[in-house]
């Protein structure tokens, strides 16, 4: 019996559109289950608790959609900033590549939503049900009490969960303490209802039912991140040239007695692995490098005393006896892409102003001649304020020849958020320089002159 | 325990499966499509004159945009599956509409 672990693969792969069958997890500790439950409590952390932080008398995170206002700690982004929004996105993206191309599906195993999700809906699953040989006995089990009263408490605590989550997800985009206090008087407009309750089932079914069925049948970047994969790339894969021949053997055989290799086939890679596959078959597209195989390999080999590692993190070359290149052309180029966009970012956010000035020129007169031999154009300025103080506006006005202002020395007050849209005149002598030109507006808060903003525009004349 | 693989199921499950690969790739496009759409348009301006500034419930402008374009999503995504399916089956040896029987 000397079959690699291809031999198996062939064995049981049934039809691509078998019937599905259900997944039991079996549950492991060790030090990547530590990572993720780690990776688990920051991130749930964050997503419940962030948006009762208050900052300034307000929602420290909120994207106020009824507003049109995005506060993010001290920043305030309006529909304007909208550049920054896909910028992050944009970044986002590339780290998610860069992060691929390093370490494999690193995105999967740790901070995915679906990931978390499913871990926290797992452990209450767990909680209820019991472990893996207890939730399959109870599924095949007739309906009795037990069953009933196990599966009801699971279903009470999974359904309030997921309606916190609902109601935390809402509370990003609309303020939660008003979303609490409407929640609890029964008050809640039917848009933060329905949101509440179409989030919350999604998660109930996605962390519930769906688990890995999302990964393996929904997800794009599931289909495509092989694509950022090369020898080098860290993943999750079985030593098959130690484990096999592969093999059941006597507690007190010596090591590579027989002639078996270091699996002693004992499956438990298999039956903690949350989307049901074998990683002796080598690398699938349905692992998602949670490296659950990883800790239960390794809890056994310590049991026998066989040297861990045998499911490891490592990299193609790595297995095939070569070196593996952490930095290679790839790396660079997504690197390199990635710190020029983040500095890019970090760049722009620190240069934005807080005031925005669009000008608008009279679209009923091109210009009109004054008795006094001067020509003038009239302009509406939108002077935007992006901050959170109420702000006092000045504005000049600069350009070729000598430019007065009506009225001479504008300025507005304009209040957090507003758009004041402001009528100003523009007077120059009609005929020097000859022609249209283009003058610069600038518009100036008086507290705080770094804060300003300019905006060219033509100002028409006769020509001669 | 396992049920084995017929015909039906096989057709029910591929089914499923389409169905999830369409409404999720739909999904994601309608949330960039909301984002980038609401990010330029407010809601009031495209209520127009219907509403009065003061009554316009965002939200619920926001929430049928999602749907809506989730909807003609969806509809894009499975008419190309669809279309898709009809050309490999066409394809397929034996099968060719061009093959003189």
């Amino acid at each position: 019996m000397n079959a690699g672990g291809n031999a198996v693969a062939e064995a049981d792969s049934g039809s691509y559109y078998q019937a599905h069958q259900k997944v039991y997890p079996r549950e492991i500790g060790g030090r990547f289950a530590r990572l993720r439950v780690l990776a688990v409590w920051v991130l749930l952390g964050l997503y419940y608790l962030l948006p009762w932080f208050q900052l300034h008398g307000r929602q420290a995170v909120l994207f106020d959609l009824a507003e049109r206002k995005f506060y993010i700690f001290t920043l305030v982004m309006w529909p304007q900033d909208f550049i920054f929004l896909t910028w992050l996105l944009v970044l986002a993206a590339l780290s998610l590549f860069f992060f691929t191309a390093l370490a494999g599906r690193l995105w999967c195993a740790y901070a995915c939503p679906q990931t978390v999700w499913t871990e926290s809906f797992l452990w209450l699953e767990r909680l209820t049900e019991g472990n893996r040989q207890a939730r399959i006995k109870l599924d095949a089990a007739p309906w009795g009490l037990e069953k009933l009263l196990r599966k009801g408490s699971k279903q009470v605590l999974w359904v309030s969960f997921a309606a916190w989550t609902g109601f935390t997800f809402v509370g990003f985009f609309t303020p939660i303490r008003a979303l609490a206090s409407d929640a609890l008087g029964l008050s809640l407009s039917p848009w933060e209802l329905f949101w509440i309750v179409f989030y919350g089932f999604a998660t109930y079914g996605n962390a519930g039912y769906l688990r890995e069925q999302v990964c393996k049948y929904m997800c794009p970047y599931a289909r495509f991140q092989s694509a950022m994969f090369d020898k080098d790339t860290l993943i999750i894969t079985y030593d098959a040239e130690r484990g096999e021949p592969r093999g059941a053997r006597r507690r007190t055989a010596a090591r590579g007695a027989g002639g078996l290799g270091d699996c002693i086939d004992c499956t438990w890679c298999v039956q903690v692995c949350p989307t049901g596959i074998d990683i002796r078959k080598g690398l699938q597209i349905e692992c998602i490098a949670c490296a659950a195989c990883i800790d239960a390999c390794d809890s056994v080999m310590d049991r026998i005393g066989y040297p861990r590692g045998l499911v490891r993190y490592t990299t193609q070359h790595a297995l095939d006896h070569g070196t593996t290149h952490v930095v290679r052309p790839r790396i660079m180029v997504y690197g390199t892409i990635l710190a020029l966009l983040a500095i890019g970012f970090g760049v722009a956010l620190a240069l934005r102003t807080p005031l925005g000035l669009d000008v608008i020129r009279d679209r009923n007169s091109l210009f009109r001649l004054l008795d006094d031999g001067r020509i003038e154009n009239v302009y509406t300025l939108k002077i935007l304020n992006k901050s959170e103080l109420n702000r006092r506006i000045d504005v000049t006005v600069t350009g070729p020849g000598e430019l007065t202002l009506d009225p001479a020395q504008p300025s507005y007050s304009v209040a957090p958020g507003e758009v004041y849209p402001a009528v100003v005149r523009v007077r120059r002598d009609a005929y020097q320089p000859i022609g249209s030109e283009t003058i610069q507006f600038h518009a100036t808060a008086r507290d705080n002159p770094r804060v300003a903003a300019t905006h060219a525009a033509r100002l028409l004349a006769p020509s001669r | 325990m396992a049920t084995p693989p017929t015909e039906a199921t096989g057709n029910r499950r591929r089914r499923a499966l389409a169905l999830g690969a369409v409404l999720w790739a739909s999904f994601l496009a309608a949330c960039a499509g909301t984002m980038f759409f609401f990010a330029f348009v407010a809601p009031e301006d495209l209520l127009g004159n219907y509403a009065e500034s003061d009554h316009i419930d965002r939200l619920g402008v926001y929430t049928l945009g999602f749907f809506g374009l989730w909807c003609l999503g969806a509809l894009a995504s499975a008419l190309a599956l669809y279309v898709h399916r009809q050309i490999s089956a066409d394809d397929r040896p034996g099968n060719s509409r061009e093959t003189p029987s």
